[in-house]
């Protein structure tokens, strides 16, 4: 009973960790956190809908079709809203992140409609026994893709010097401008690739949960997956994301079911008094 | 060209004579509209003047001190249930229960400030975030005092044996309430403890260096905000007369946070008019609504899409708000051939 809420939680926590991933990436590069990743993860699970059902398009060209879309997504939506704000406070830029994440929710319901629709289900429903455990294939995936994910995006981080100047740039703007690297392009390419990640997360998302302009919702419960894990972090990211996943569906088990709800906003409470900077994250010591 | 000679002549709040012939004026028509334009529009004032009190608590808390809530509907709820309760379950007379929802409120806003010493920008906003959640969790799971997800209706207030028990008559106590928050709040902030937010919202830092000791000023503007909101949430049940968390969720609290970046951080008169601004904004596209295409016209994410873009194109474009386009046009006419 435990193992197979241990396991369930993990994949759960896997989809919080990917939607985190995508608010790490951010905040790592421009010290900007994106209010509307829960959003960008709804437009990409509605464009690979359109893509699938309405146009017919075979499943991976219409993946490869809702990250190429999505990441054009990011780069213009750091053009117009982000870019202008570069030098301004964090207030201003989370304010625009909330404007521009009820905008995509009301565009969605216009396009899209305020119904629930039904995501073409990719794998049998069928759960497969892992020693006495049942494990549904989609979950399964969710958890493969996650850890694939997560080691692709260090290895960009690691050994291509795309990533190696995302990096410099998150650490001194100006040093790193000075060093040749094109700060404006850094930025862009990482609004670009988080947009590319929330594309993944919705695609993966949609079968298990439900297809909805008020999905976006869930990348509310990223965030504490995102503090707890640290949020200059990626594999804080996903550690975050599954610990929230696991302790959710435990103290389901063990405390009052509607704590449930809210038990993991009181760890990211619990976490941000002890230590705000999370697990894995680094703490800044800002000059005056 | 005005002179300012001292520092108390700054800081009056009415600098010039014509200001309390424009303010008298304004409270003629005020009490006029609200008496003699039918239920709705005194209905729309009352709601206009209680978010005006939460919009000006917020602002205190995000455009004074720069510290982001969002969680300030969860003040607002505790402020409403705190009235209904006292009111319904114990009796206490209405005069009473205001004060002490306000009291109460502001209470549990000085124990989430007293955190915010260590959390500042993203953190912060997370922090209250949570509780916002957790404070609608805790409404819907104690049943037996709050109604639970039901909800609880409220009595219309009643003062030395006067019920005050249709939009118009309820029009005097919101009016007066608002005068009361207005002048406290500016009266405040125009003295020594004002500056200290401002300080502390330009650089904690700096702040420190000039002696103002950082915790308190934010647990006390914390207490302060919440029990502005909390006041505004009291107002708030025993206008609509019935409560329940949906009138409390995050995306209220974003409204408020709409509201003062229309209007203008850091600002009283910038509060006012975004919530002026807010609260009237579906009329303005009902009205509207005939010159749009058929298309969008009547599409069910039209009010929503006007929110988030209208925040969006405040924030870059004009962050100052409406207080600030106003100080602008002020300054281009008292200049005006130059």
């Amino acid at each position: 009973m435990i193992v197979q809420q241990i396991i369930s939680g993990l994949a759960l926590g896997c989809v919080y960790g990917l939607i985190a991933l995508g608010f790490v990436l951010i905040f790592k590069a421009t010290e900007v956190i994106n209010f509307a990743q829960g959003e960008m993860m709804m437009i990409g699970a509605f464009v690979a809908y359109t893509l699938i059902t309405m146009l017919n398009v075979p499943f991976l060209l219409a993946f490869l079709l809702t990250l190429i879309i999505c990441g054009c997504l990011g780069i213009i939506l750091e053009r117009v809203l982000i870019r202008p704000l570069v030098k301004e406070s964090v207030v201003s830029i989370i304010m625009v992140t909330i404007g521009l994440s009820i905008t995509l929710r009301a565009f969605a319901g216009m396009i899209w409609s305020y119904d629930t629709l039904d995501f073409p289900h990719l794998f049998s429903e069928e759960g497969i026994q892992i020693g006495g455990v049942v494990m549904a294939p989609v979950d399964i995936w969710v958890i493969f893709v996650t850890v694939g994910l997560v080691l692709l995006l260090y290895a960009f981080f690691k050994f291509t010097t795309v990533g190696i100047s995302l990096q410099a740039s998150a650490q001194n703007p100006l040093a790193s401008l000075l060093m040749g690297i094109s700060v404006k392009r850094v930025y862009a390419t990482t609004w670009a690739i988080s947009g590319m990640v929330g594309a993944v997360a919705g695609i993966i998302v949609a079968p298990i949960s439900f297809l909805n302009c008020n999905m976006g919702f869930l990348g509310l419960k990223a965030f504490p997956a995102a503090v707890i894990g640290g949020f200059n972090s990626i594999p804080g990211a996903i550690v975050g994301g599954v610990i929230i996943g696991i302790s959710e569906n435990l103290a389901g088990i063990y405390l009052p079911l509607w704590f449930k709800d809210i038990f993991a906003y009181v760890i990211m409470l619990l976490v941000l008094m002890i230590r705000p900077e999370g697990i894995f994250g680094t703490h800044e010591q800002k000059k005056v | 060209m005005d002179l300012r000679e001292s520092y108390s002549i700054d800081i009056r709040i009415f600098d010039e004579f014509y200001k309390w012939v424009w303010l008298a004026l304004m409270v003629a028509a005020l009490l006029i509209y609200s008496q003699a334009g039918g239920n709705y529009a005194a209905y729309m004032l009352n709601l206009i003047f209680i978010n005006i009190i939460a919009a000006v608590g917020l602002n205190i808390l995000t455009g004074y001190t720069g510290l982001i809530s969002l969680g300030h509907a969860a003040f607002m709820a505790i402020g409403a249930y705190t009235s209904a309760i006292l009111t319904i379950k114990l009796s206490v007379p209405f005069w009473l229960a205001l004060p002490i929802s306000g009291a109460i409120s502001g209470f549990i806003g000085f124990v989430v400030g007293l955190p915010s010493l260590r959390l500042t920008g993203i953190y912060l906003a997370l922090a209250t975030m949570a509780f916002g959640f957790i404070v609608d969790e805790i409404i819907i799971q104690w049943h037996a005092v709050t109604g639970g997800a039901e909800g609880m209706s409220v009595l219309p207030p009643t003062i030395c044996g006067f019920v005050f028990d249709s939009y118009p008559k309820y029009f005097f106590i919101t009016f007066v309430s608002l005068a009361l928050v207005l002048l406290s709040a500016k009266n405040l902030l125009r003295g020594t403890f004002g500056r200290a937010l401002t300080a502390i919202r330009d650089s904690e830092t700096a702040a420190e260096t000039m002696g103002v000791n950082l915790g308190w000023y934010k647990a006390l503007a914390f207490t302060l905000s919440a029990v502005y909101t909390g006041l505004a949430g009291s107002l708030y049940a025993h206008l609509i007369l019935f409560i329940s968390v949906d009138n409390f969720t995050l995306l209220h609290s974003i409204s408020f946070i709409v509201m003062i970046v229309v209007g203008g951080l850091g600002s009283i008169t910038g509060a006012v008019m975004g919530a002026v601004f807010i609260t009237i904004l579906p009329e303005i596209i009902a009205f509207s609504k005939d010159w749009l295409p058929a298309a969008i016209r009547n599409a069910a994410g039209l009010q929503a899409a006007v929110y988030g873009i209208t925040l969006m194109l405040f924030v870059i474009l004009q962050p100052k708000g409406f207080y600030g386009l106003w100080i602008r046009v002020k300054i281009w006419w008292r200049t005006f051939p130059l």
